[in-house]
């Protein structure tokens, strides 16, 4: 590895199965290539059989991002192997990578044989976060949360260095599905001192959390930066949904 | 803040059948149903329960068997394939009258096939699937909230019929997330059904002659007295458990049939064709065996309707049974793939508008 490599910035989603990785992974990697940095986006999800980021090839070309993807995802083939193009991530060069990695522990362990790679990179340009839905059942409390952490930590060999609220419903978000979610990613932040860096979600719930925040005086360093994501990962059955179930 | 969660319907499924009464789940990994076992391996020990991972999928299904013909509540899950395997152990259990709950998560076949999502399990599920005479309750869920709610009902029902009830999923809705409402446990007063038949431990003075669980049936009478109680049990069931959804089908000039995800775009499919004032409606089935054949009927037998569309994400199963309840009075076509791929909203559109012109 040249130390060119080094001018690489490096943004690398965590979370438990069903956080929002994939969504925040596009949403960043879609920016960062608007903003006309040479982006990669490497899909390291080895469990998920569908709803990964491969499936969205064809708009993640369009917008300029280049894709890596498993050996044999998006075939049906059970057993998907990690894509030595990956290590092409570390040599020299300039741009974003940005890493959508499988949920939980299990998940995170595809990113553990890289950590040789990462120590290199100085912590700047490393950014390790973790997204946090509460309203997922896994992940509803501070407690577990936390326990989730670590187990990630471990197999992926890597320091989480910040938090994403990324509390939503799906298609059902509100301002107040982020608003508890705050108090829980709050806790978390409190109890780990690892900083909440963003909150994310659709222009509707987001706005009207940030609306809620300023009347409750919610600390803005338990909010950090406010995102706005469209979501990319719905389905041809999701367009009803519109109409009311 | 709501009470609801964000979940993927395999988990959805495992936690429902908790709430519902399962203590006890046997089953072998296959994608994409993966995620029942995992959850289940987590929960059940925390709630008493025993959750096992058996050396095989026929060793599972006879695990089922075995706990079921002592009372227990059950449950084991599988992909097709894996369904496959299983089909020696559940026409067993169809035999020795036991109730279980079976999630069958459908990818494509045959064969070892594919991990994509199917519906091309439908034969197997309703038609039979092992040997014999015997029939399964079938419900074809299409959200992950329907599917708790028919899952937590699901050992009532088998406890009632004692028969085996099979959830038949297709792969989307194993795999995708959504905003559900859990319901409460079942308290142990309201799982714990009598079953003097069951084989708890005999002895002297306990009341009630041997529980003997088998489905051998050594003398002729006693295998046509098994099956006069089976058939008037599913005649009873005909008449009680059938379950449907209609949607916008009055005054509808195509009606279209479908369950599972794909009734989902049929639906979406219907709302645009409402939009260019094209009146389409649906007959969703719920329960797929017993097949809602007189609401199919009753929906298409109507005078503006013109023709009627089953559309699946298999070569054409549950059109047949759609066909029988028409019974030719009006054409009823079929749009659908087997394999990985599921027809869109445009192409249902302009399947319906092909058919009207027609």
């Amino acid at each position: 590895m040249s130390d060119k490599a080094q001018e690489k910035e490096y943004m690398i989603f965590l979370g438990n199965f069903g956080s929002g990785k994939t969504e925040l992974a596009m949403h960043f990697a879609m920016d960062a290539a608007a903003a006309g940095n040479p982006t990669t986006l490497i899909d390291l999800d080895v469990i998920n059989p569908y709803f990964r980021a491969s499936e969205r090839k064809l708009a993640l070309d369009k917008a300029g991002v280049r894709l890596i993807i498993p050996n044999y995802a998006m075939s049906n083939v059970e057993i998907i192997t990690i894509n030595p193009e990956i290590y092409s991530a570390f040599t020299a060069g300039s741009g974003s990578v940005i890493f959508d990695v499988g949920g939980d522990g299990l998940g995170a362990r595809a990113l553990g044989q890289y950590k040789g790679y990462f120590d290199k990179v100085p912590p700047p340009r490393l950014r390790i976060w973790l997204v946090i839905n509460p309203h997922r059942p896994m992940s509803a409390t501070p407690d577990k949360i936390i326990a989730m952490m670590r187990a990630i930590e471990e197999s992926a060999r890597l320091r989480i260095n910040g938090l994403i609220n990324n509390g939503n419903m799906s298609y059902e978000s509100t301002a107040e599905d982020l608003l508890h979610s705050y108090y829980i990613v709050k806790e978390v932040a409190a109890q780990t001192g690892v900083p909440v860096v963003m909150t994310s979600g659709e222009e509707q719930p987001l706005s009207g959390f940030l609306q809620l925040a300023q009347e409750r005086d919610l600390k803005q360093d338990y909010i950090g930066e406010p995102v706005f994501i469209h979501t990319k990962m719905h389905r041809d059955w999701d367009r009803f949904v519109k109409y009311g179930v | 803040m709501t009470t609801k969660q964000l979940m993927k319907g395999c988990e959805a499924i495992a936690e429902a059948a908790l709430r519902g009464g399962c203590r006890y789940f046997f089953g072998y990994p296959i994608t994409p149903q993966n995620d029942i076992p995992e959850y289940m391996s987590a929960r059940l020990p925390e709630i008493g329960g025993v959750f096992l991972q058996a050396e095989s999928e026929i060793a599972a299904s006879n695990m089922v068997y075995g706990a079921a013909g002592a009372g227990a509540r059950v449950m084991t899950s599988s992909s097709s394939p894996g369904i496959s395997l299983k089909q020696e152990g559940i026409s067993t259990i169809a035999g020795a009258e036991l109730p279980c709950v079976i999630v069958n998560v459908m990818r494509g076949g045959p064969g070892i096939g594919g991990i994509q999502a199917s519906q091309g399990d439908y034969f197997q599920s309703v038609k039979g699937g092992g040997h014999g005479d015997y029939k399964l309750i079938v419900f074809g869920p299409d959200s992950v909230q329907e599917a708790i709610d028919i899952v937590y009902g699901a050992f009532d029902i088998a406890d009632k019929y004692r028969t085996p009830v099979m959830i038949l999923a297709d792969g989307l809705i194993g795999q995708m997330m959504e905003p559900v409402t859990m319901p409460e446990f079942k308290s142990d007063e309201e799982i714990k059904v009598e079953k003097p038949w069951a084989a708890t431990g005999w002895h002297e003075g306990c009341g009630r002659p041997r529980a003997i669980i088998n489905s051998l049936y050594i003398e002729d009478e006693a295998l046509e007295a098994l099956h006069e109680r089976l058939q008037a049990r599913y005649r009873i069931i005909e008449q009680n458990e059938v379950r449907y959804e209609y949607y916008n089908i009055e005054d509808a000039e195509v009606i279209l049939i479908a369950y599972g995800t794909i009734s989902r775009v049929c639906r979406s499919a219907i709302d645009e064709l409402a939009e260019e004032g094209i009146k389409v409606g649906m007959v969703r089935p719920i329960t797929l065996w017993p097949f809602p054949s007189q609401a199919v009927l009753d929906a298409v037998a109507q005078p503006s309707v013109k023709k009627a569309l089953a559309v699946e994400i298999s070569a054409g199963q549950m059109v047949e049974d759609a066909r029988l309840a028409v019974n030719g009075l009006k054409e009823v076509a079929f749009l659908g793939y087997p394999g990985s791929k599921i027809a869109t909203v445009e192409e249902i559109i302009a399947k319906v508008k092909a058919l009207r012109e027609e």
